[in-house]
């Protein structure tokens, strides 16, 4: 049995269409846990870090990082913004997001610092600058993280992974410790600890 | 179960105070098949379930087929000495080679281009060691995978280089019988400033035995030849089949490998199986090592995932998959070999490929990811080349002209379309539609329509309408061998199911309930032809095979209906942090087919099936100990339609297993885990031995012998 010309002209036109996809450049890794199980995460987890509450001083500020001209990056900070949304509290204290392009990281160890951040979320596409964020963000009070787990051993404080296809968090102990992010023993029995 | 209900309740009020609800959350599993993004299972519009690498490993998982039956809700497969089948939710057709699952390796599809057939046995080349968890997709799921997914669809998800770093060598065996040897590897790397990765299995499965004791059947006075049929090469007319055990077709083998290296947004995916096993019950000689199945499948895929914008996402994916079966049955009886004191060796051999892209784009409009849409393409060439051929075993020669078979090649295309809207927080809808166009039939139409609520804290009520369909394959549709004519007019078999699901959660706890009612339409059945049917498709030149009285030809025909209702349930969770670990599942369902004949039970499907299981994580340099158990009610042979008085039914069926693994003391990288399995039936659901209705020398069936106690050992060295 024969098909019609007309079902092999279009299997062309795919065969087309996924070439020029194929052969289009690659970019950066992919969240492996879905923005909305992220925000719930971090919602419940800072509770437990005994200084985010003093850290937050009564709103807690959220500044979510894009690369620039990264359009994962931009479109994984978007749905983070949106989910944290969707939250009535972060570590019960009421919150606000603030997604901010990133340009270098001492700009942005200084929009933490001006905006009082308790928390800075970076997505995707980060992967070349994390030793640099790690030292920008090393002397200050907000706890970083990361969406992609590779960023954890690279200087991240809390990272998030996918697996056996259940959420898994990541923890940096020493960076946690110089940003002053203190998580109680239960919670971290809980974590990959990196040291 | 009390007791797990009465930690339900302890663990409830405890919450305010403890880390129960962020455990909670990192117990919720994610999976990404039932919508084709990630999502929470229990939010996804089907019943979903993933199983973890740690619960297949303590729990003594050696297959895929195990992996169903003992961690699986609403999923179970059936021992039939060869690869078993599988059915859910009170549903299994017999003789469909598992072509009613979709089966997925990392999204790909692994069903064969010949049949659409699916294994899920030591012959399904999954790599154990390299599985990061396996997602099970229960309900009709067409709307976005097309034909097959008619039970629902399992994906199989190999772990991440992160997860898989080093080398491993594993040894593993149930001694004398069987043996798993295998090697493994993953690493990362950084090429063209992009970062790779590269995960590989590699194994070798031997099978020898168990050496089973079959009854004895006597076949009666050979109607071709008129003196007591002959059921072996060089056996005399004794009309005996059976009355010993099987020294050499009960074995199996096969090399198998999977390959995967990502670059970037860029992954390639290689898969090669081969597998061959005998088929000690058939119809043919008794213990003739050379009636046997070979299958070779190979499998490579491409795909690039490409943020166009925050607002569109485009992936594709390039795919080929070949697949060939030799297949052979010796036969001495005259009714199958109608020549006198000659033994036949009936060969068929098939092969078919198929390439395909699929283009798949997302759009998520308000960039929030709460009105998302996918739109998606998928187009396959694909071909199918096929003989039969009878043969004197003692010279080689053709006994019938040989059959051409099969030889045809065409393009199908598929698209399809899905709505999320995230309404509100709490409520979330979907609808799509997948549109499957095949030159063989009208092109055919799924959808699925879904929502869910979350009620309550912890809670999510869920509910679906979904159809499905199966194209029949292109051996159904087309193909003759010297024992089956071909099919005058099949059309697709559908599936419409209607399902409602309450899931709770309470810390680390997670309780599912669900109700189902299903319909299925137009199933294809191998149908055995009347003697008349059987004279007339011989004077119409539709087999070259002579007339002889009681000759078995068949025909593959559209036959019956089934409705299918009933309810699942399961629950599972831990308690102190992971050093307990419990989980039971419970499915309750009625299947009724009807034929022209009138309804009947379906056969081989259970009732009511389940399993229950519990571990202790005893940590340090302590073994886990878990112990898994299996159950599936009695239920009717597959053949039970009359041809035997009583109609031969299967037992209850309870498996046992314990298992004990861990880290070998004092040996950095090295782990174990042993085994023992206990069956409480002795005999399966499939009637095996030549007889297959009753005859006055042989009134009875026999069903086919389980292997009872088996104890399994396995090392795994990493360095």
């Amino acid at each position: 049995m024969r098909s019609s010309p007309r079902v092999f002209r279009a299997f062309r036109w795919l065969l087309l269409l996924g070439a020029l996809t194929l052969t289009s450049p690659s970019r950066a890794e992919s969240m492996p846990v879905p923005a909305a199980a992220q925000a719930e995460l971090i919602a419940k987890l800072v509770a437990f870090d005994r200084n985010f509450a003093a850290r937050a001083a009564g709103k807690a500020v959220i500044v979510i990082a894009a690369m620039a001209g990264d359009a994962e990056s931009m479109s994984a900070a978007l749905e983070m913004k949106a989910a944290f949304s969707r939250l009535p509290t972060v570590g019960n204290i009421p919150h606000e997001e603030v997604i901010v392009t990133y340009s270098n990281a001492a700009a942005l160890a200084q929009t933490v610092r001006a905006k009082r951040a308790a928390l800075v979320y970076l997505g995707p596409g980060f992967d070349k600058q994390i030793s640099a964020i790690r030292d920008a963000l090393s002397s200050l009070n907000v706890l970083s993280v990361a969406a992609i787990p590779g960023y954890v051993p690279a200087g991240i404080v809390l990272g998030f992974d996918l697996v056996s296809g259940r959420p898994k968090l990541l923890i940096q102990v020493v960076q946690a410790r110089k940003q002053n992010v203190a998580f109680p023993a239960s919670v971290l029995s809980l974590m990959k600890v990196y040291p | 179960m009390l007791g797990a209900l009465l930690a339900f309740a302890g663990e409830r009020r405890a919450l305010a105070d403890d880390t129960a609800a962020l455990e909670g959350l990192l117990a919720e599993p994610i999976v990404s098949s039932a919508s084709k993004q990630s999502e929470g299972a229990s939010s996804a519009p089907a019943l979903s379930t993933s199983l973890t690498a740690e619960d297949l490993r303590r729990y003594g998982v050696h297959t895929l087929a195990e992996a169903l039956d003992f961690l699986g809700i609403a999923v179970a497969t059936s021992p039939n000495l060869a690869e078993g089948e599988v059915g859910a939710r009170g549903v299994l057709l017999t003789g469909d080679h598992g072509s009613h699952f979709l089966v997925m390796v990392d999204g790909y599809a692994v069903n064969d281009p010949l049949r659409g057939g699916s294994t899920m046995g030591a012959g399904a080349g999954m790599p154990l060691e390299l599985i990061d968890h396996i997602e099970i997709i229960v309900g009709p799921g067409s709307v976005l995978y097309g034909s097959n997914a008619m039970f629902g669809l399992v994906n199989v998800v190999t772990k991440r280089a992160k997860d898989y770093d080093g080398v491993r060598v594993i040894a593993e065996g149930a001694l004398p019988t069987s043996v798993r040897a295998g090697a493994g590897a993953g690493t990362t790397f950084s090429l063209f400033g992009q970062p790779g990765e590269l995960t590989t299995q590699l194994e070798y499965y031997r099978q020898e035995g168990p050496d089973f004791f079959f009854d004895r059947e006597n076949t009666g006075v050979d109607r071709f030849t008129g003196q007591p049929g002959r059921n072996t090469r060089d056996g005399g007319p004794t009309g005996i089949w059976g009355g010993a055990r099987v020294k050499n077709a009960l074995y199996a083998e096969s090399p198998s490998g999977l390959l995967r290296v990502a670059l970037g947004n860029t992954e390639l995916h290689l898969r090669g199986v081969y597998y061959e096993h005998a088929t000690p019950g058939g119809p043919g000689d008794f213990d003739d090592p050379d009636s046997a199945d070979r299958e070779t499948r190979l499998s490579a895929g491409l795909s690039h995932r490409v943020a166009v914008s925050t607002m569109l996402d485009v992936s594709a994916r390039a795919y080929a998959s070949y697949y060939e079966n030799k297949s052979a049955l010796i036969a001495s009886r005259g009714v199958l070999c109608p020549f006198g004191l000659v033994t036949c060796s009936y060969v068929d051999k098939a092969s078919a490929h198929w390439v395909g892209l699929e283009l798949q784009t997302t759009w998520d409009w308000f960039r929030n990811n709460r009105f998302v849409t996918i739109v998606g393409g998928d187009a396959r060439q694909r071909s199918v080349q096929s003989t039969s051929d009878t043969r004197d075993v003692e010279t080689g020669r053709s006994l019938y002209p040989a059959v051409a078979g099969l030889d045809n090649s065409d393009v199908i295309v598929a698209g399809y379309a899905q709505q999320i809207w995230s309404i509100a927080p709490p409520v979330k809808l979907s609808g799509g539609a997948r549109v499957d166009s095949d030159p063989r039939f009208a092109p055919v139409m799924t959808p699925r329509i879904a929502a869910s609520y979350n009620a309550w804290s912890g809670g999510t009520l869920k509910g679906s309408y979904s159809q499905a369909f199966r194209a029949p394959s292109w051996d159904e549709t087309d193909n003759a061998t010297s024992r089956r004519i071909k099919a005058d007019d099949l059309r697709p078999e559908k599936v419409q199911s209607i399902d409602v699901n309450v899931e709770h959660h309470v810390g680390a706890h997670r309780m599912i309930l669900g109700a189902f009612y299903s319909h299925w339409d137009n199933l294809v059945e191998l149908t055995p032809l009347s003697d008349a049917e059987a004279i007339s498709a011989i004077r119409n030149g539709r087999t070259t095979v002579p007339f002889t009285p009681g000759i078995q030809l068949t025909q593959y025909r559209n036959t019956s209906k089934v409705t299918n209702y009933g309810l699942d349930t399961g629950f599972e969770g831990s308690l102190r942090s992971g050093f307990f670990l419990y989980g039971f599942t419970v499915t309750g369902a009625l299947a009724e087919k009807s034929t022209g004949d009138g309804e009947t039970r379906l056969p081989v499907a259970p009732q009511l099936f389940g399993n229950a299981r519990c571990a202790f994580v005893l940590g340090h340099d302590l073994p886990t100990v878990a112990l898994a158990s299996q159950f599936m009610g009695p239920r009717p042979a597959d053949l039970s339609n009359g041809q035997f008085q009583p109609d031969p039914f299967a037992r209850t069926q309870l498996q046992l297993r314990l298992t004990l693994s861990g880290e070998v003391p004092r040996v950095a990288g090295l782990s174990y885990r042993a085994s023992a399995n206990y069956s409480v039936a002795e005999r399966g659901a499939y009637v095996v031995g030549p007889v297959t209705s009753a005859t006055v020398t042989q009134p009875t069936a026999q069903l086919n012998p389980i292997d009872r106690f088996r104890t399994t050992l396995g090392l795994q060295y990493a360095f």
